[in-house]
């Protein structure tokens, strides 16, 4: 488990000045989508840090996951994550993909986005706002190593 | 009985049974299954429109489940309800579809969710659960544990497929490019013509209606509201209302008022965010930046006002969960001011780019007749020139004392869905200031009524989109037995197949983007 | 529409860009905002605990006297029942956004509560 944080403090170390995003909805209420989508808007304007969306997770270094893992849609949400290539990562983005939220108990989805994928950073909220979205980000990318201001 | 009802059930040539019900504007009929399909198709042809289906198993306390089809009477706000009992061990009543096309998901959805077969339905494939499901497992039915996690197996689902000279299929999804929902299309095109699209939804189906059963009405909306994040004061006040209207709870009037002007609010931020994807749709940068910038003014007020971005979490069960202050409600009107010249100027700026104007001129045309044998509803509609509005069809909060005035275009393309919304866009700022000038003093909630057991009504009101109907059955402890979210989404999404057709590949992000359903809001 | 207007009106407009990272400019979002426990007004009666519906809130007793109490941020959907619950308060609603965390334990936050006493 500790290699393992090791090795993602090194994958973000190298992606410190450009991350590639895919996004991947698994079940989402399409309020944290609406927080990502705004994250392109030119308020949030995520590219002057270094970061975009692209088009497929072959060109992606992250995969953002909303949504809690709907059945319909695991298998789909499998081989998205299995088509990105090494160094890759993946951030929970809201209740739903970080613990299932309202959705946790349900014959429709598994749960959360872990462990069907595993999870990098978790970012809480219902849905977060653009800028915890752009903390966890960072995190990701390793620019910021610990969480700052977290403890409210 | 009401009495454009009762002259339309008056001349039924099937026999109808009434049952008490007790919202006011409602009737409960029953017939029996084998007439579904006769007095459905007479009941539209007296100029009624499909509002909503639901499938109920109510083994627990009788030996039957039932279908019941509610038809909306839009002139006369009248809503009639027509319930037919099936033994559990037929399982199966006549199909609708074939006289009504507008029931052709809601039958199908009965058939995957409650094991209930429409027989001779034209197109009986799996909606709801993907093919992958096992057989016969019928989550909505009452014996069936609401945690389940049956196994999948390896199947294919039978996409509708156009065989010819040159013709190939297209499949996109259901992970789409850009940051959006999932769904999955499969086209059939010629080069780049579109003969068919088959639209296959229900990727982000979370089980709502399952997940709330059994559960008090104040906390089945903590979910109810999180079907779809930016339809969620609209499916709140549904909700909330129906709950309401079966009790028969009054709720004060400041806290109608304040629905009214939350769902104003949601109006307000979704329609000029939808204007802005529809020049994304284009390519036209400009404009989805700058309409970008003015949903992100709007969402933050609506943080300011509310404290959350998408006004989640405001509506209650008997009211509001909390007052909005005066001094903020001014604030907003006072913002509304600059921002509804920025819009202006923004909107000038967009129809006066002659790229634009003549790219979304044209593409995704859907008449007046598609819309209506299909149900469509809302900005969809209205674009088509069928004034569908249920904030004047079927007056709800403070809409009867505030009408919003209707604008229908008749184009039926990508410029008259966006000019409806436009001209929405100056009618709610209107409204807006309007209601939070007049608006009464006095409580903002209200403890509820006991729910009878057993009893059941419909709560409405007008999402971005159109129509949100839910339909709602307490069970004898005061919680939720059956909850059905119809969604406008769910009627409209089928229309989109429609509109596509004939038009070119490279057009569909954009005529989709045109209609911008919810596909949270139709897979619950 | 004059394309010199067209072109020089955003030049023209204010810079629209959040300063985060990293000030953010965050509205004050009443008793909607993030819930934050206070062990010192905390009197140990639970009706946070009953409320919450995702159970983001919970108590796990530890012997006689001793309770942890605990507040998972993700299953926490921030919709302020806790805050609106607590008859002493000893939940507020802060402004504080920046709660990602690496690890999923790292979004739960605890205290302990001992006997009868607070703190």
């Amino acid at each position: 488990m500790d290699e393992a944080r090791a090795l993602q403090r090194t994958i973000s170390g190298k992606l410190r000045r450009s991350l590639h995003i895919r996004h991947l909805d698994s079940g989402s209420c399409n309020g944290c989508d609406w927080e990502l989508a705004a994250l392109l808007n030119p308020v949030y304007d995520i590219q002057r840090l270094g970061i975009d969306f692209v088009a497929s997770p072959r060109h992606a270094d992250l995969l953002l996951v909303t949504g809690v893992m709907t059945r319909n849609l695991q298998q789909a949400a499998q081989l998205t994550y299995e088509a990105m290539p090494e160094p890759r990562l993946v951030v929970a983005v809201g209740a739903c993909a970080v613990g299932g939220g309202v959705f946790s108990k349900t014959y429709a989805a598994v749960g959360a986005a872990e462990p069907v994928l595993p999870v990098d950073v978790f970012i809480p909220g219902c849905p977060p706002r653009p800028e915890a979205i752009i903390h966890g980000l960072l995190m990701a990318m390793g620019r910021i190593d610990a969480p700052r201001d977290s403890r409210p | 009985m009401l009495a454009q009802t009762r002259t339309i059930l008056d001349e039924c040539p099937a026999y109808l049974m009434v049952s008490p019900t007790p919202a006011p504007n409602e009737t409960l009929v029953e017939c029996h299954r084998n007439d579904l399909p006769t007095v459905a198709a007479y009941i539209v042809g007296r100029g009624a429109k499909l509002a909503t289906m639901v499938g109920l198993d109510l083994t627990p306390r009788s030996r039957n489940f039932a279908v019941e089809f509610v038809f909306s009477l839009p002139a006369y706000d009248e809503f009639v309800r027509v319930r037919a009992g099936i033994p559990s061990l037929e399982g199966e009543y006549p199909s609708v579809t074939r006289t009504l096309p507008a029931a052709q998901w809601y039958e199908r959805e009965v058939k995957d969710l409650l094991g209930i077969t429409p027989v001779d339905h034209p197109d009986p494939r799996r909606l709801v659960l993907h093919e992958r499901w096992p057989h016969g497992y019928h989550p909505l039915r009452k014996d069936v544990s609401p945690v389940d996690k049956p196994a999948m197996h390896d199947r294919r689902f039978d996409y509708f497929e156009v065989h010819g000279d040159g013709v190939y299929e297209l499949p996109v999804g259901p992970i789409h490019a850009g940051v959006i929902e999932p769904g999955h299309f499969r086209f059939s095109n010629i080069g780049e013509l579109i003969l068919h699209l088959d639209a296959r939804l229900f990727y982000t189906h979370r089980g709502v209606e399952k997940i709330v059963e059994g559960k008090t009405f104040d906390d089945a909306l903590y979910t109810v509201e999180r079907t779809c994040g930016v339809c969620t004061v609209s499916h709140a006040v549904s909700f909330a209302t129906a709950v309401e209207r079966l009790s028969g709870t009054r709720v004060p009037e400041r806290a109608t008022w304040l629905r009214t002007l939350l769902l104003e609010l949601e109006r307000l931020y979704n329609h000029v965010g939808d204007i802005g994807n529809i020049c994304a749709g284009a390519g036209f940068h400009l404009g989805s930046t700058q309409g970008a910038i003015l949903k992100e003014r709007l969402q933050r007020l609506n943080e300011e006002l509310t404290g959350h971005r998408f006004l989640m979490g405001v509506v209650g069960v008997g009211g509001l969960r909390y007052d909005l202050g005066s001094r903020a409600l001014h604030a907003v009107v006072d913002a509304h001011i600059t921002l509804r010249q920025d819009f202006e100027t923004y909107l000038d700026t967009i129809l006066g780019t002659d790229s634009f104007v003549t790219r979304i001129n044209g593409p995704g045309r859907l008449d007046a007749e598609t819309v209506l044998a299909f149900g469509g509803t809302g900005v969809t509609a209205r674009a088509s020139g069928v004034p569908s509005d249920y904030r004047l069809d079927h007056p709800h909060l403070a809409y009867s004392t505030v009408p919003p005035e209707q604008h229908v275009e008749q184009g039926g393309d990508v410029a008259a869905r966006l000019l409806v919304r436009a001209r929405e866009v100056f009618t709610s700022f209107g409204l807006v200031a309007t209601l939070a000038e007049g608006l009464p003093a006095g409580p903002t909630t209200t403890p509820l009524e006991a729910a009878p057991a057993g009893a059941s009504a419909l709560g409405y009101s007008e999402s971005p989109r159109g129509a949100n109907v839910h339909w709602l059955m307490a069970d004898d402890a005061n919680r939720v037995y059956r909850l059905r979210i119809r969604s406008a989404a769910y009627a409209n999404w089928p229309l989109v197949a429609r509109a596509v057709v004939e038009n070119v590949v490279p057009d569909f992000p954009l005529i989709n983007k045109s209609f911008e359903l919810c596909y949270a809001c139709c897979d619950r | 529409m004059n394309l010199l207007d067209l072109i020089l009106r955003p030049l023209r407009m204010r810079r629209v860009t959040t300063g985060y990272p990293p000030e953010a400019d965050i509205p004050d979002r009443g008793r909607r905002g993030t819930p934050v426990l206070s062990p010192a007004r905390c009197d140990d009666e639970g009706a946070c605990v009953d409320v919450c519906p995702t159970s983001a809130i919970q108590v796990i007793e530890r012997g006689e006297t001793k309770r942890t109490w605990k507040l998972d941020y993700g299953a926490c959907i921030f919709c302020g029942a806790c805050i609106e619950s607590c008859p002493n308060q000893a939940i507020t609603a802060s402004n504080a956004f920046e709660l990602a965390s690496p690890h999923r334990e790292g979004l739960v936050t605890s205290f302990e509560l001992g006997g009868t006493n607070n703190g």
